[in-house]
Parts: C-alpha cells; structure tokens; sequence
C-alpha cells in the first residue's frame, strides 16, 4: 500500500498538516481536557448562573451554573465519536452497495443505480427530523439514524470507482492468473478503492459531526439528559441567549467551526495528494 | 492434430453496438468464423489493421469473453465447457502479456507482490520459496533485485513489461498470447523486449500467440505469420512465405507499408 | 433528447413514490398507538370502541392496502387533517409554503451569483492572496452550521446592534409589508447564502482554473482575444454545466439548510411548521410536509437536469445513445 509514501508527500502539504494539528489538538482536548479540570466544576453550581467568562470559569457558566469549559470537553467526545461511528457504519453500507453494484453488472447494477439516484434527491435531513422526533432518542439512536441516511455519497463513488477498476487490465490481468472473484475483491479492488474512499470518509465524518449537532441542538439528537454534546449544550444555551449570555451558544459553536474546518482541510489535503498518484500511475 | 496446443474451430463473436434512438441495437461482428491451429514451440504472428478482431481473439482464447458460437481448445480441452476448478486450472496453462503494461499491473502493488500472486494462486510453495522464485524470474527477464519493492508508477515502460514477463512465466505455462507486447514502448526498449521473448522462448521452450499490426516485429521474431482482415483470416503460412510470396493482395499491401515506413527492407534472413 | 426527457420524467415520479412510502412506513412504525391517542388513552375505550374506529379510519387492513388508499388520497388532493388543531394538511402547507419557496428562491439568486462572481474571481487569481483568502472563508462557510450562524446573527444584529429584526414579520400584502419584509429576509438569506456557498465557490474556482490549462483556451488567448470575451465565452460556459450539475445534486442539502434557518427566524415557512409538527407527533401533517418537500426538490432537479442539458449541446446529442450504451 501506499501509506509511507502518502505521509512524506501529507509531510509537505500545510494546509492538510494545520487541518491535521487541529483535530489532534481538539481530541486530545476533548479527550484527556477533562482530567485536567478541578472535579467540582462539573457539579451543579447556582451560585454561579450564567457566569460571565472569568478567571475562574474560561468559558463562563450554563444555566445550572456547570462549567462550560467541561462541558465542552466531554461534549467534544460524545460529538467526534458519533461522527466518527456513523461514518464507519455508513462506509461499510456505502462500500457494500457499490461494490455488489459494479460486480453484477447488468441489470442488477442498472436498478440498484436507479435506487441510488432516487434515495439521493430524497430531502435526508426531513427523515432523520422524522425518525427522532418519533420516539426516545438515544445516542445509539442517532448513530444509527446519521449511518443509514448518508451511505449514499459513499456508494456512489465507490460503484463509479468500481466499474471503471473492473474495467482496467489490470483486474483482467489477475482473472488470467487465477485469482478467484474474492481474491480479486480483496488484493485489487479494494486495495485501489482505498484512496478515493478515504477522502470521502474524512468529508462524511465532518458532514456527520454538523448533522448530530444539528440534530441535537433542536432536541432532537443526543438527550441533553445523557451526555453533554456540543449541540445540546447550544440547544440548552438558547433561553440565556436573549438576556445576553453569548458564551454559551459562541464557544461550542467554534468549536465545531474549528473541529470540522480541520477536518475537512484534511480531506482536502488528501484528496490533493492521492490524485497524483492515480493519474501518474494511470497514464 | 492432438498435440495441438490451441485449436480453434470456425470460433465467431460479435458485439451489439450503439443503436438508434428506439435502442434496436446492431451487430459488429469482431471474429467471423475463424478457425486456426498452433503447435508447441510455434510463434505464431498474428497481424491485421484495428479493428481487424486480433484483440477480441485473444480475449476469448483467455476466456475473459465467451463465443458466440464455434470451439476453442487448449492443450486438448474445450474451454468453454469446464467451469470452476478446471477453468482455473487451465488458465496457469495459457497467460497473456497485455499491450499496455502501465495498465496491466495494479497500481497498489509491489513487484514482488505482482509475481508473487500467480504463484500463490497455482502452487503451496512457501514464503522464503516464493521469494526465491520471484529473484529467479526477475534474473531471467534482466531486472535488477532492488526493484523487488518498487510500485509500478516507480518504473520504466519496458522494466513493466518485463515484470508482466516474469508474472506470466512464473506459472509455467504452455501457451503466452502477447497482445502488442511492445507497441506501447519506444524503439530501443522494443528490440530489447522482443529479444528477451525470444530467448525465453527457446530457453523453456514456449508457445506463443504474438498479436501485432506492427509486420516488422512479427518478422523479427515469427515462425508463422496469419493475416487478418475484417474478423476473418485470410491469408497464413509460414513467414518465409508470407513476407515473400504472399498471393493476397491485402497482404501485399501491409508489406510495402512496413518495407515503407521501416525505410529497410523485410529482412527474410532472421534465424528462428 | 426527448427519450431522455421521458425517462428523467419517469425518475422523477419514482422518486416521489419512493419518499412517500419510506415517510408512510417511518411514521407506521413510530411507537405509541394512534387510536388510542385520539381520546387520550386506551383504557378510556371498550375493546367495541376501539375495533370500531380502528375499522372506519381503515387501520384494521394491510399495511399495502393503508399506503394504496393513502397515495389515491393524496393524488385525489385530500391530505386530510391536523390532528393537533384539525386544520386541512393541504391548505396550511399552500399557505406555508409560499414563505419558502421567496427564502429559497433569493437565497438561489444570491448564491449562484456571488458563487459565479466570487469563484471566477478567484479561480483567474489562482495563488494570490485574493485567492486565499476567498478559498480559506469557504473551507470555514462549509463548516458552519447554519443554526450557530444564525443565531451568531440574531445575536450581533437583533441583540447587540438592533439593525434587522429576527422574526416577526408582517404577511405579505399588507400595508408597507413589503419593505419590512425585505428587513426581515436579510438576516435568514445571509445565513442561508454564507453557509451553503462554500463549496460552489471552490467548484465554480476548480472549473475556471481547469478551462484556464487547456488548449483551445491557449489558443484564444495567443489570438489576442480581449479579457472580458474570453471570459464570456471561453470560461464561464464551460464553468456553467458542473457546476448546474452540482447544484441539481446538492439542492436536497439546501432545502434541508433552509427548514433550519426558518427555525432559528422563526420564519413562518414549511420548515418551521414541519418542526413543529415533527416534535409534536402531528403524522398527517409531517407526511403531507415530507410529500410536499419532496415534489419541491424533485422540481428543483428536474429543471437543473434539464437546464444542463440546455446549457451542453454536446449532452443534447449525445444522451440518446449514452442512455442505449450503459
């Protein structure tokens, strides 16, 4: 695989090592922040509602007189997680898909075409919003909810990627040496579906990020009443809003701004450095 | 007749093609009743304008494309009747150098990784066997060690093409059906590649198919010469015969554009 | 072409059969008994009651039979009822969704021109700061969510500085509505233009960079050809068809910004009914919504496709035996 080399050529790319930084510097923030932070801050304070960004609170207070630092913290986790997971979800459904498409061929391939497209100009935000308000939501919930409504993008390109693999000699090359249908999945098809894939995985998951924060800042995503994310942290900040309390809504705001800014540069750099060495390789 | 190493008896193939707008497609038809014998240790040239239908045979010969009618037989058996386990067994019989080597290697692959794969296909060697195996076949087509771990994007024109060599021989197989080996090459490399097939073909002994439009390479290297035209062969023999007293007028003609454009004449002296 | 026109057509209804049936079954499957919840409670009906109304509001037939009669419904215009105030389904989305059709129609206008302005701009500037600065401002426009923006807007122009209002306008027709419902549009247009156009700008910027390598627009420029035609003729029309394309594509995406930016103004469209009515379980009206929505985005990719095919002569010919060939 192509991996040593990628990392030099990434190495070289500064928008993609920024992007890079940026999202280990959230994760570790997210990550490992809260074991930094004085354990009471987490606890319910109303001596200190609404607190103003100090030196005691970075970030000011919420409502119930909770850190905001903390919550923003442990809001990153449950975020960059749930967008990590329903990505991967909607990656195996999306890699699964294309892949029986562009192998079967004909008009197996021709109506699972004519499925995608349809389920592409379907309004996926209005069935989500559908899903969640029918029902307890859960954060399992919302993985799931996220994963099955945005394997579409991935299956498209994998089965356009697919067919034109199957077409090349090279995958011919290897039904004359012997290799089984399974074998050439595994050593050729997906090792060369792997670039282009990943560019689309790393967008996907900055896509899934906005869509849970989305989704939980209107109550409908993640209870508030579980786990801190940075929607609902948002969702809970809106009543203090009008009476001033800024901090509440900016900070977990920017902070998804930055999470996914990096993310996608990321993705953009990736992109950059994985098509030169498909089209050198091609021509 | 048995010993024939590939037999093809009045094979035809035709493709639909591009219809009107109601979609009633028509047919092109690229093979047309061709039959054809090769026996071991031939070199069979096969030459023809595009679209003369060489490719497509070469397909079929491979099973990568079913005929539409007609029998095509290697080493004694049809292949289009066994599927499964013997199909797989037959195709380390039969293998193919492709025209385009930058495309008939898989971009996410070593070298190694390349002539290793038809060895775990065909045989249980083990590991540090097939690595002895891979340095024994890089030695044999003339490529240096050190480019064991190289990707294909890494290498030259002809250094692929012999990698694709290496990949085909690994298997031992009978008949090689090169399709336009070197026409994807320039000039130098072209004579090198061409050389190198013809000393493996007497140092193991091979059967060739050689595809070409290009009359100076079958020339080169031929022992027979076929002629194709419009999915049909019209004219072979040995080359000998071929290059000197052709009867076909088509023929005719593809000689003096090659005496033309080679600016030499066909030399008929070549050793076979 | 006209094969071509068929068939798009022909998607176009599937697509529509397809949303309606994942809507129906999405909300048949939803938890909670809808019979029940009619007068508040299962134990306040006998068992008689409760087969009786199941059977006049037909929920005691197969599921294929309810979806058939609902989808005949439908296309005959009977959406039904609210069954939270009663209202007609059908009238309160007519009434709705005039609001959204003006938000998303002038913030398509905006967006397209400002994308096509602003990338070309950018894309004859490759690598100067100009170029980066616009790239780097639509990398973060296409990481910003649309709630945090808007409410980033109500905060800084309703809140702090008091210039736009952020909700509350007056219907349109009365009297001087119509410049206070300029003032009203300003802020969810902005939010709706500056998070969706990051990645127009960037294609809009892709594609004129790609014209400005090949050949034939070498060609132009060494004949001398004054910047503005080049432009004209030479850059925008081959910038034009990915990015229609893209638009036809992303379209569901914008419909769905669009329900969100409604919310957070408050703007009395079908965005803001459809949340409302989603939170408060309210089924005939979110199918009768998700229907609508669906006809609009359908809509909306049919006149992108067909505009690509207008703006591609090359297409034009050539869709017919593309159609044949795959």
């Amino acid at each position: 695989m192509l991996v040593p080399e990628w990392l030099h050529t990434f190495g070289k790319h500064r928008l993609a090592c920024i992007g890079l930084f940026g999202l280990v510097v959230i994760s570790f923030f997210s990550i490992a922040g809260p074991f930094f932070l004085d354990g009471n801050t987490q606890q319910f304070n109303l001596e200190n509602m609404l607190a103003a960004p100090s030196n005691e609170y970075l970030l000011g207070t919420d409502r119930l007189g909770r850190d905001l630092l903390w919550q923003i913290m442990s809001g990153g986790r449950i975020s960059l997680w749930v967008g990590l997971i329903a990505t991967l979800l909607a990656t195996v459904i999306g890699c699964s898909y294309g892949i029986i498409s562009a192998l079967m061929g004909n008009w197996v391939d021709r109506i699972l075409l004519y499925i995608l497209d349809i389920i592409l100009a379907i309004p996926m935000l209005l069935i989500v919003i559908v899903v969640q308000a029918l029902g307890e939501s859960s954060m399992i919930k919302v993985i799931l909810v996220i994963g099955l409504t945005s394997w579409a993008n991935i299956a498209r390109l994998v089965r356009t990627e697919s067919c034109r693999l199957l077409q090349t000699t090279f995958i011919q090359a290897a039904i004359t040496i012997g290799c089984t249908p399974f074998q050439i999945i595994i050593r050729h098809l997906l090792p060369n579906l792997l670039s282009p894939l990943i560019v689309v995985v790393t967008v996907g998951v900055g896509n899934a990020i906005l869509l849970e924060t989305t989704l939980s800042f209107l109550n409908l995503g993640i209870p508030s009443t579980s786990y801190p994310s940075w929607g609902n942290i948002m969702s809970n900040g809106m009543s203090a809003l009008l009476s001033g309390s800024w901090w509440i809504v900016v900070f977990p705001g920017l902070m998804i701004v930055i999470t996914v800014l990096s993310i996608n540069l990321i993705g953009d750099g990736l992109r950059d450095i994985v098509n030169p060495v498909q089209r050198e390789s091609r021509t | 007749m048995s010993n024939s190493i590939l037999v093809l008896e009045n094979v035809s193939k035709s493709y639909r093609s591009v219809g009107n707008w109601l979609g009633e497609p028509h047919y092109v038809t690229a093979v047309d009743n061709i039959s054809l014998t090769i026996q071991p240790g031939q070199i069979y040239g096969l030459v023809g304008e595009s679209g003369s239908g060489k490719s497509t045979l070469a397909r079929l010969i491979l099973v990568l494309e079913k005929p539409d009618s007609g029998k095509i037989i290697i080493n004694g058996q049809d292949i289009n009747a066994i599927s499964g386990k013997l199909l797989r067994a037959l195709r380390s019989k039969v293998q193919m150098i492709f025209q385009d080597p930058t495309s008939a290697l898989d971009p996410s692959q070593t070298v190694e990784k390349a002539i290793t794969e038809p060895l775990l296909n065909f045989t249980n060697m083990k590991h540090s066997a097939r690595t002895q195996q891979v340095l024994e076949l890089l030695k044999q087509v003339q490529l240096p060690e050190r480019l064991m771990n190289a990707y294909p994007h890494q290498l030259s024109g002809g250094e692929k093409q012999r990698v694709c060599i290496a990949r085909a021989l690994a298997i031992h197989p009978k008949l090689i059906i090169l399709d336009e080996p070197t026409s994807a090459l320039d000039k130098s490399t072209q004579i090198n590649i061409l050389n190198l097939l013809k000393n493996l073909q007497k140092q193991h002994g091979l059967t060739y198919l050689l595809i070409s439009h290009d009359l100076a390479v079958l020339n080169y290297i031929c022992t027979h010469i076929g002629v194709m035209k419009h999915g049909k062969i019209i004219e072979e023999g040995y080359r000998k015969q071929i290059i000197t007293s052709c009867t076909n007028s088509y023929t005719n003609q593809l000689i003096k554009t090659a005496r033309l454009l080679n600016n030499f004449s066909l030399n008929i002296e070549y050793d076979n | 072409m006209w094969r071509f026109i068929l068939i798009r057509f022909f998607k176009a209804f599937f697509q529509l059969l397809l949303t309606s049936l994942i809507a129906f079954l999405i909300v048949k499957s939803a938890p909670g008994d809808p019979i029940a919840s009619l007068v508040g409670g299962r134990e306040f009906m006998t068992d008689h009651d409760y087969q009786r109304v199941a059977h006049n509001l037909g929920l005691d037939r197969p599921i294929a039979l309810q979806y058939g009669t609902w989808l005949v419904n439908i296309f005959q215009g009977d959406w039904g009822h609210s069954i939270r105030d009663g209202r007609f389904v059908s009238t309160t989305i007519l009434e709705c969704i005039n609001a959204t059709l003006i938000l998303i129609g002038i913030s398509c206008f905006f967006m397209i021109g400002i994308a096509v302005f602003v990338g070309c701009w950018a894309g004859l500037r490759a690598r100067t700061n100009i170029d980066y600065i616009i790239s780097s401002l639509s990398l973060i426009s296409s990481a910003t969510p649309a709630f945090w923006l808007g409410l980033l807007l109500i905060l800084l122009f309703s809140v702090s500085l008091n210039w736009f209002p952020s909700s509350g306008q007056l219907p349109i027709g009365s009297d001087g509505a119509l410049s206070d419902y300029l003032v009203h549009l300003t802020l969810p247009v902005s939010c709706i233009v500056l998070t969706h156009i990051g990645p127009y700008i960037r294609l809009v910027r892709g594609s004129v960079q790609d014209v400005l390598t090949t050949d034939y627009y070498r060609a132009a420029q060494a004949r001398g050809l004054p910047k503005l035609v080049l432009i004209k003729n030479y850059i925008l029309p081959n910038a034009l068809t990915p990015f229609t394309v893209w638009i036809g594509l992303t379209f569901p995406l914008l419909v769905g910004g669009t329900f969100i930016v409604e919310w957070v103004f408050g703007w009395p469209g079908i965005g803001r009914l459809f949340l409302q009515v989603s939170m408060a379980r309210d089924y005939p009206m979110i199918m009768g919504i998700v229907i609508a929505t669906s006809v609009l985005v359908i809509i909306g990719n049919l006149l992108a496709d067909f505009l690509v095919l207008w703006l591609n002569p090359r297409l034009r010919r050539k869709t017919s035996s593309t159609n044949d060939n795959d």
